[in-house]
């Protein structure tokens, strides 16, 4: 007789499954999921995310691969309060952000890349150019009104979430989720504008 | 959208139209629900309002289309191979054994170290310096300005030198910590392999033992499990037993309190049919004295009657006689009288007459006079007396018809049940004649559609329809039956072989109007008998079978069995 064991996966549970050969027992244990699983499982938010920030894959990629070397070395740190991959996402937003500005310091232009837009063969242009353009308004919104946006959209926290999180008020919450929207929205009209001439 | 929505609208008013358009994508944006309605009217109304959340929308779709292109990523899979490694190794760590494969992660492929050889631009240094004197001293003059430009790049070199040196110091430095560590890391390696060592040949010589363990439990096991598999088998085979038996004792059980139930039935229906018996030959003798009685009493008031008759006759002639006489002596007596007083008279004329002769003739008057009172009074009391008598007669005929009409009653009551009783034993009779011979029934039930027959006959014969009970229960098999006369009149017969196969018949005829009785019990010597009346007919059930048994079924069917309709 002997005990096979099984996995299955949730978010932050690993449901082990224990069972005999002649599979006519079984026992189950749940534990908590290595904090290293969660960060994979979270690699293609992650990476989602990074490209919007810094709206160019080979950055994204720079980007993700510092915040997994950041993250894995501060895991002791993890308290298990709140949110994994909010955690992770501020350590991303940091990273990038101190990134930027020694890129601004340096003048370096931010150009969104063509390369985000997957090539999916479309038969629009104009689609792609919609794509491009609402990259470019992005930028338009200020990192963490965008941040808390991407929070929203991306990764499906609450409005209570991110109020928690951000220490804010659910209306003042709201105001910076609506100055974002707005923020795009005035960005996207006057892009528009130009190519209307 | 046109700038002019945008002023149009205040923040706040833009901020609750955001929060509406967000709540409509499931989202958790605060809006009461006054400002919900508000903004739902709003949008219903204002073009520039519906404008404003066509374009958020609008928006809100291109921003998750970006978001759906760019989701379409993938993972690097050595990264994600790294980040697992990375967890391996934390997990060996937190079960303190530490492998001596250490994969500290890295973003970046570790960059070159850079350990550059100052040597050369020492040496360099050196023969630069070496050189620069050797020239320096051979050509102090000439060189003077080379000398002094030497001494510059010189001090520049020796600057740069110096740089340098420190580097090396400080990367010698770094390098004697690393080597240091790393030795101390060997010599822990070295220990952890032998202490790695150590555990696995313990953990060889454990699992050595293990084994044989486990084979010495598995052997017991083995040996328990066939143990147990029989020893259950046996307990099954005992609780099978064990449940046969206790629904042996159960039907036993079930079967004798059938059993006491019905022997208290029965003998309470015996009792009862011994009651009824007894209350009726009760009333049968009581019929019978009353009969005599009435018979007697009868006998006396004609006998009464004539004498009254008589009497009444001759009273009737005396008192004719007498009113005769009365008449006569009434006649005479006025003869006399007249005759007297003629005399009288002629006497008192004649005065000759004497006292004595006129006293006798007043003392005949007298004794006529009051012999006619008393034949008077004698015809008034024969007169009342014939009165009296006439009464006590018709009394006595009034009693006479009461007493004919319950003789009768009587008479039809005891002619009813001698003729019950010639029926019973003429049933008897048959019963006795034809049980146990090949001809025992007329119909048989093993004929096709036998049953049918047998019914059809009765109705042909009886005039009525009579179904066949179902009296298996009981134990009683339905083989046939028949019809036959007593006294001229059929008599239809379901015949049952009981237990031991023994003819038992039901039986019936029409008989009086409504009549309903029994049922009562008789025995023949050796054959039992259930009798009642009931809607006009007359049944018996007759046979061998134990009296209290035979008198339940017939309770049941004088209870059940069809009206005959």
């Amino acid at each position: 007789m002997s005990w096979k064991r099984q996995h299955v996966c949730d978010d932050c549970l690993v449901l082990v499954v224990w069972q005999k050969d002649d599979m006519a027992e079984t026992k189950k244990e749940e534990r908590p999921l290595p904090l290293e699983e969660r960060l994979v499982a979270l690699l293609p938010k992650l990476i989602t995310h990074a490209r919007m920030l810094t709206r160019s894959k080979l950055t994204a990629e720079d980007l993700v691969r510092s915040t997994c070397a950041r993250v894995l070395d501060r895991l002791d740190q993890w308290q298990s309060t709140g949110r994994f991959d909010g955690w992770v996402i501020r350590i991303t937003e940091s990273i990038w952000f101190n990134e930027r500005r020694q890129k601004r310091q340096r003048q370096e232009q931010e150009l969104p890349d063509p390369d985000l837009i997957a090539d999916r063969g479309f038969e629009s242009q104009t689609y792609a150019r919609l794509m491009l353009d609402m990259l470019r308004a992005c930028h338009a919104v200020s990192d963490e009104d965008f941040s808390a946006l991407m929070k929203l959209k991306i990764h499906g926290n609450s409005y209570r979430e991110l109020a928690d999180e951000y220490g804010d008020s659910m209306g003042t919450m709201s105001s910076r989720i609506s100055r974002a929207w707005l923020a795009l929205q005035t960005a996207l009209k006057n892009l528009d504008r130009e190519r209307a001439g | 959208m046109s700038v002019q929505a945008e002023t149009e609208f205040s923040d706040e008013l833009m901020e609750k139209i955001v929060a509406y358009v967000e709540r409509e994508e499931g989202r958790d944006a605060p809006l009461s629900a006054e400002d919900e309605a508000m903004v739902r009217k709003l949008l219903e109304t204002n073009p520039a309002a519906q404008a404003l959340a066509d374009d958020l929308r609008s928006t809100n779709a291109r921003l998750s289309d970006l978001f759906e292109t760019s989701t379409e990523v993938e993972v690097p899979e050595h990264l994600a191979t790294m980040i697992r490694a990375h967890g391996a190794l934390r997990t060996e760590r937190e079960g303190g054994r530490a492998t001596g494969k250490v994969i500290p992660f890295r973003a970046e492929p570790e960059p070159a170290k850079r350990t550059r050889s100052y040597a050369p631009l020492a040496a360099a240094a050196s023969i630069a310096l070496v050189l620069a004197g050797g020239g320096l001293l051979y050509q102090n003059t000439v060189f003077d300005q080379e000398r002094q430009q030497f001494q510059a790049e010189l001090a520049g070199a020796e600057t740069t030198l110096a740089e340098r040196v420190t580097e090396l110091q400080q990367l010698q430095t770094e390098q004697a910590t690393q080597e240091r560590r790393l030795a101390s890391l060997a010599d822990e390696n070295g220990e952890l392999g032998q202490q790695i060592a150590a555990a696995e040949a313990e953990r060889d010589q454990l699992a050595g033992e293990l084994e044989s363990a486990q084979a010495a439990v598995d052997s017991a096991l083995a040996s328990a499990d066939a143990d147990r598999e029989a020893l259950l088998a046996d307990v099954a085979d005992l609780n099978s037993q064990l449940t046969t038996k206790q629904q042996q004792v159960g039907d036993l059980t079930a079967e004798l309190t059938s059993t006491v139930d019905q022997a208290r039935a029965t003998t309470a229906s015996l009792e009862q049919l011994r009651d009824d018996h007894q209350a009726l030959e009760t009333r049968v003798a009581t019929l019978g004295s009353d009969n005599r009685n009435l018979t007697e009493r009868l006998s006396a008031t004609e006998d009464i009657l004539a004498a009254v008759e008589q009497q009444n006759t001759t009273l009737v002639a005396a008192a004719s006689q007498a009113e005769d006489a009365m008449r006569v002596a009434q006649a005479e007596a006025e003869t006399a009288r007249s005759q007297f007083e003629l005399e009288k008279l002629a006497l008192g004329e004649a005065l000759g007459v004497s006292d004595q002769e006129l006293a006798e003739a007043d003392r005949r008057t007298t004794e006529l006079a009051t012999e006619r009172d008393a034949l008077a009074g004698q015809i008034e009391q024969s007169s009342e007396r014939i009165a009296a008598l006439e009464d006590d007669l018709d009394g006595a005929l009034g009693e006479l018809v009461s007493s004919r009409s319950t003789n009768d009653q009587l008479a039809a009551e005891t002619e009813q049940l001698r003729e019950q009783g010639s029926w019973l034993n003429q049933v008897v009779g048959y019963h006795r004649l034809y049980a146990g011979t090949p001809r025992e029934v007329e119909v048989s039930a093993a004929e096709q559609e036998g049953q049918q027959a047998l019914t059809n006959w009765f109705k042909s014969m009886l005039g009525r329809n009579f179904s066949v009970p179902d009296l298996s229960a009981a134990g009683l098999t339905f083989v046939g039956g028949r019809v036959f006369a007593v006294n001229g009149i059929p008599t239809g017969q379901i015949a049952y072989h009981d237990r031991q196969g023994q003819l038992t018949g039901f039986c019936f005829k029409p008989g009086s109007e409504d009549q309903e009785s029994g049922p009562t019990f008789r025995q023949d010597d050796d054959l039992n008998l259930i009798s009642w009346q009931k809607n006009g007919i007359d049944y018996v059930l007759v046979g061998w079978m134990d009296p209290a048994e035979l008198g339940l079924i017939g309770t049941q069917l004088q209870r059940n069995y069809g009206e005959g309709i």
